[in-house]
């Protein structure tokens, strides 16, 4: 059974629609990465996960019951945000341990897991720095300490590297991959990076306009995307305006406008009109032309 | 010449512990510049002479750098109190257009502040003159009392009443700050948090009692709680149901503090205000994800990072209120004299001026001490934390 499963849900601010009927599962254990270009409604849907905001329609369900009625306080689900949000005027041992002291956790206990989770992020001897004190790849890590340090069911985490430049960004993924095979937490990642969902996600959720226009591991979004918006959103690509010829069992040959014939692999698509998505480095070039071509 | 003279010496002297508190650290920021001018002049290898706008924006600069208490109520990170890098060094040449910038403030607080204020230490310490003033230093040669004593500070120790009225003073005014930060906490939050556009006019309307005369608006208060007024019919009528007799609700030490609290409120509300303004909203977002309920988000995040802006306000209401004569006078009983109605009375109705400006001393020193002492304690508590 998924971990948390979105049932049809709508939000409406005034006359915009910011999330129209969207339904996709999370599975326990998985990152999952909804991807989109901003205001597509990724945050929205984050937002009524985290429960800070409601939906007009649908339901969330996390372990088969229904949020609805949790506070945001109640929900077993952590948020990493975009600017970390710590405390300014907490040490980072102490951001670390906030989610502990709000669960009454016991002191030794506290003690020990906020060591441990500090060790898992590299920043046991900065636990006495304050969150000026230290860098942005630094403040990072303390945001995902405190969040996956009393185990939430699932954490989001809101364009998180969205702050770091390119470099620590590379690192920040690797560790990002690193630390949830570590702690085992079912991450739900929202970004506009398509890179960084290709690279992090076991799948993705591509987001248009309020709308999933596609849910698929990340090979096959990047290879065999369902539409026009997925293809053009996802990676350099030539869209190419093409007429079916004929159909062939596993085959399309189709005809390109001033590129002339073509052979793809058979989709889905029906009607003898469509458009062709063709990856630059899919692309050969011979000096000959091929037999029969 | 004595008669015109007090009235404005008085509020100064009311206040000295105001005055000393407060310009004290103005004053200790001026002394650092110029130490710190002097250094570069004897460097030689200093960098090529500056244009004048460098000059200019490092003079502007540094002020801002040395005023540990301006930076720390606009501190919003504010966790610890800004120990602010020293300002930066004037170079050669810069010097002459420091001085010229420094100078004036310098030797205004030199005459107006510090110069007065000795005199008045050296008061403390003479006989009060036959007829008011001060009794000479050098011996008349007529016999009368002259030169230095103790007797002044001995007579402060002698009676528990003045210590009495100094205490009553200090609760005066600690309950005054506590009532204004309890009313004020409220306000501040509704026009941090509300809509932007409304909130300029929201401050304008909290600063726009100043607009009218102080002494009008204490005024005011008394027509308020006069016993035929309204208020006090209605307090009375229902302290009647309960079989409770009628109370005079003015010349109190109610009315005292009524006027109090509604005087220096705004001085609450205001450096509150900038404060609260300034927290992240996400911050109570983060606070509420990680399993924080409304009460625990006030506690552990906007309380705290409002700190800065409550110490803030709470110096600007207290030490005001503990010099505060007008307001006494106006509203207050026979029994409700504070300290500064007693130095007044010093200068204006005895005419004692030593014991005055011992009184002054003495609650200079005090306040002095109470500052020490949160200084003291705010460094412990983040040492502990």
């Amino acid at each position: 059974m998924a971990l948390l499963e979105i049932i049809g849900i709508t939000r409406r601010f005034g006359d915009f629609e910011a999330v129209k009927n969207v339904s996709f599962a999370v599975e326990s254990g998985e990152f999952f990465t909804l991807l989109g270009p901003s205001g597509c409604g990724k945050t929205t849907i984050l937002r009524m996960v985290a429960g800070f905001d409601l939906p007009d329609g649908g339901r969330i369900l996390l372990d088969e019951r229904d949020l609805a009625a949790t506070p945001a306080e109640k929900r077993p689900i952590h948020t990493v945000f975009q600017s970390y949000a710590l405390f300014p005027h907490l040490t980072v041992g102490q951001n670390v341990a906030f989610p502990l002291r709000m669960a009454k956790v016991a002191e030794a206990e506290l003690k020990r897991r906020v060591g441990e989770t500090l060790e898992q992020v590299h920043l046991a001897e900065l636990a006495e720095h304050y969150p000026h004190e230290i860098s942005g790849g630094q403040k990072q890590r303390v945001a995902l300490a405190r969040g996956l340090v009393n185990k939430p069911r699932l954490l989001l985490l809101d364009e998180p590297l969205g702050a770091l430049d390119l470099k620590l960004r590379e690192e920040m993924q690797l560790e990002l991959i690193k630390l949830q095979r570590e702690v085992g937490v079912t991450f739900m990642f929202v970004t506009h990076a398509q890179p960084e969902a290709l690279a992090l996600s076991h799948r993705i959720a591509v987001m248009n306009q309020g709308r999933i226009e596609q849910l698929d591991v990340p090979s096959k979004i990047y290879g065999f995307p369902t539409n026009r918006f997925v293809a053009d959103f996802i990676g350099n690509c030539n869209l190419l305006e093409v007429r079916v010829v004929e159909r062939r069992d596993g085959e399309l040959r189709l005809e390109a406008a001033g590129l002339g014939k073509v052979v793809a692999p058979a989709s889905e698509a029906v009607g003898d009109r469509g458009v062709l998505a063709l990856r630059p480095e899919q692309v050969r070039i011979f000096a000959a032309p091929l037999e029969g071509g | 010449m004595s008669r015109t003279r007090p009235p404005g010496f008085l509020p100064t002297l009311g206040k000295g512990g105001q005055g000393g508190f407060w310009r004290h650290s103005a004053g200790a920021t001026v002394d650092t510049y110029l130490l710190e001018g002097k250094a570069p002049s004897l460097d030689t290898t200093a960098l090529p002479t500056p244009t004048l706008p460098a000059s200019g924006e490092g003079a502007v600069s540094s002020p801002a750098g040395g005023g540990g208490w301006e930076g720390e109520r606009g501190d919003s990170s504010c966790t610890r109190i800004s120990q602010s890098p020293p300002p930066p060094l004037f170079q050669r040449g810069e010097i002459s257009a420091k001085w010229a910038i420094t100078a004036p403030p310098t030797l205004f607080l030199l005459v107006f502040f510090l110069a007065p204020a000795l005199i008045v230490v050296l008061a403390s310490f003479q006989y009060p003159g036959e007829f008011g003033g001060l009794a000479p230093l050098t011996d008349p040669g007529d016999g009368g009392e002259h030169g230095l004593t103790l007797e002044n500070y001995l007579f402060f120790a002698s009676d528990w009443l003045f210590a009495e009225i100094l205490l009553r003073s200090f609760a005066v005014a600690a309950a005054s700050t506590l009532i204004c930060l309890i009313l004020a906490y409220p306000v501040a939050w509704m026009i941090a948090r509300g809509p932007k556009k409304h909130r300029n006019l929201l401050v304008l309307l909290v600063i726009l009692p100043f607009a009218s005369n102080f002494l009008i608006r204490v005024y005011a208060w008394m027509i308020i709680l006069g016993p035929q007024a309204a208020f006090a019919l209605a307090v009375n009528g229902l302290l009647g149901a309960f079989g409770l007799g009628p109370v005079s609700l003015l010349f109190s030490p109610f009315a005292v503090l009524v006027g109090m609290v509604y005087v220096h409120l705004p001085f609450m509300i205001l450096p509150l205000y900038t404060n609260l303004e300034k927290h992240d909203p996400v911050l109570l977002d983060a606070a509420q994800d990680l399993g924080a309920n409304a009460w625990q988000r006030f506690w552990r995040v906007t309380w705290p990072l409002s700190l800065p802006g409550i110490f803030s306000g709470s110096a600007l209401v207290f030490i005001p209120v503990l010099g505060m004569f007008a307001i006494p006078d106006i509203l207050g009983g026979t029994r409700d004299m504070l300290i500064g109605n007693l130095i007044k009375d010093q200068f204006l109705g005895v005419r004692d001026w030593p014991f005055g400006a011992t009184l002054s001393i003495v609650l200079t020193l005090c306040v002095l001490g109470l500052a020490w002492l949160a200084a003291w304690a705010g460094k412990a508590r983040r040492a502990h934390a």
